[in-house]
């Protein structure tokens, strides 16, 4: 009997589709254990986000937890040769509290994670990938970029230099507040007004954003990271949906870990980030120098009330 | 593309319904005068929902609505993930410490705050690296201090009358409160030319 995919929930139609684009791109599955010990996400707490991890004893006495998340994992257990980067997709629970912090929630997330030596390329290729599978969600979709080194640098170039300040404008950019940036970064209104222009105001149409953040790209880091956009720009845009691809700055989360180009993905249905990824080489530091890290996840459990089956919507 | 936007009951979402009317964005029929809490008019591309001001960012945030009018101590309470577009500059006031006028503070222990911004005054005192003992009020804060139930307040102070009637100063400002336009950021994302459109004229209407 052949198998009827109209009653499959999204979902799961999501992960066989998007299964068959990461392998044909050369991507393998990758099963993690269900729980780690407690030190490495303690050890991490910053790259969590401030997230309680659900800890209990282990047979051993070792304190265990239920993983909050899935990129720590692989990067501490996963073998990196230096000809040999690791190439894995998964699909996995993790464990987290809500932003409240008031309840533990499983989450159900499926992602994929490129780490290894040199590589650039492939960070470029890993946001193709981002955006190839929203195609395959739903092709109402925005697929935001960011830079963190960029938007580093252009506040750091602002006068911005305590780390509370820095976190106060970053708050700022992240919630498109151009009023407060003066009084949270405790520079000129002409500098806050700089770079409102620069990184809140204005349409996310990502050759007109790039275009004005390049006028006050001054620094080598944010020349550099400027270049990187522009890449990454060709390259998406060769795809059909470069008109779905914006360069939005205000999509900044977990500041302390991503050090290079981000990125988030929307569809119109979900009315939160169902994807959520970028580069985080620092996570590899420890390794030596040379080595590029990028990854995204998917958040599958966000999607099946938004997208009911075809006999979920005959009811 | 309808752009639907959630405003506060009462006299600040009376205010912007205002506002907006005057920048062409009527609801065809008097918000004021009616029990109804939704109004549409589609030629115009808008849809209003009144709600109860606290959870006008929580309609944001959950994608009920694409965009609201809260005041800045609802959004710093609630932490709610989304847009500050534009601070509309009416409704000021400013988000205080307050006690008696003789009151000195005793730091051996944890300072006692009376409060209806648990969040807030957790933030503030975290920041200043004093320990504090949270007492979460829903009204007539002022009266905490009196009773001696609490050292000290965090709360909204608008011109000091109350506070001087019943001897209360305010010994520290938090931040300064007035209305904020915010939006969804999905909504956003699929409706940018709509509400930027929308945040640019009431930006003319207000500034």
């Amino acid at each position: 009997m052949p198998i009827d995919f109209s009653t499959l929930p999204k979902d799961e139609l999501t992960f066989l589709k998007l299964r068959a684009l990461y392998e044909a791109a050369g991507y393998s599955p990758y099963k993690m254990r269900r729980f780690e010990e407690y030190s490495l996400y303690l050890d991490n707490s910053s790259f969590l986000g401030g997230s309680s991890v659900l800890t209990f004893q282990g047979p051993g006495g070792k304190l265990l937890a239920l993983k909050p998340d899935v990129t720590l994992g692989i990067a501490k257990n996963a073998r990196i040769e230096d000809d040999k980067p690791v190439k894995v997709y998964y699909r996995e629970s993790v464990y987290r509290t809500d932003r409240g912090g008031t309840e533990f929630r499983e989450i159900n997330q499926m992602g994929l994670e490129y780490m290894g030596k040199g590589g650039d390329g492939e960070a470029l290729a890993i946001c193709e990938l981002a955006l190839r599978s929203l195609v395959e969600i739903d092709e109402k979709f925005v697929f935001a970029v960011s830079h963190m080194g960029l938007v580093s640098a252009l506040v750091e170039e602002a006068g911005v230099t305590s780390t509370a300040r820095k976190k106060a404008v970053m708050d700022c950019i992240r919630s498109r507040n151009a009023h407060d940036i003066a009084a949270a970064g405790g520079i000129s209104a002409a500098a806050a007004q700089q770079l409102a222009d620069a990184l809140v105001r204005g349409d996310t149409a990502f050759p007109a954003a790039l275009g004005r953040v390049s006028k006050v790209a001054r620094s080598e880091a944010a020349r550099f990271a400027v270049e990187e956009l522009g890449a990454l720009y060709d390259r998406l845009s060769a795809t059909r949906y470069g008109n779905n691809v914006r360069l939005d700055f205000s999509i900044l989360n977990a500041v302390d870990y991503y050090n290079g180009v981000i990125f988030q993905g929307f569809v119109e249905r979900v009315p939160k980030a169902i994807l959520s990824g970028g580069r985080y080489d620092g996570l590899l530091a420890k390794r030596g120098e040379g080595y590029v890290a990028t990854g995204f996840a998917l958040y599958l459990d966000e999607l099946n009330a938004c997208y009911p089956t075809a006999r979920e919507v005959e009811k | 593309m309808t752009v639907s936007i959630a405003l506060p009951k009462g006299r600040l979402g009376s205010k912007v319904y205002k506002l907006l009317e005057q920048c062409g964005y009527t609801a065809r029929e008097s918000i004021d005068d009616s029990r109804k809490l939704v109004f549409e008019n589609e030629e115009r591309g808008v849809r209003y929902f009144l709600v109860k001001p606290s959870d006008v960012a929580i309609y944001v945030e959950y994608g009920a609505a694409d965009l609201g009018v809260a005041g800045k101590d609802i959004l710093a309470e609630s932490g709610a993930d989304v847009y500050e577009l534009l601070d509309l500059g009416f409704g000021k006031c400013r988000m205080c410490v307050a006690a008696k006028e003789d009151y000195k503070e005793d730091t051996s222990r944890p300072v006692v705050v009376a409060t209806k911004f648990p969040n807030v005054a957790r933030e503030y005192y975290s920041s200043t690296g004093r320990d504090i003992e949270v007492i979460k009020l829903s009204g007539s804060i002022e009266l905490a201090p009196i009773l001696g139930m609490s050292d000290v307040i965090v709360d909204i102070v608008e011109t000091g009358t109350t506070l001087r009637e019943n001897r209360l100063e305010v010994k520290e400002e938090i931040f300064p409160i007035s209305a904020r336009l915010i939006a969804n950021k999905v909504a956003y994302k699929f409706k940018e030319k709509e509400i930027n459109e929308i945040a640019e004229k009431l930006s003319g209407v207000t500034v």
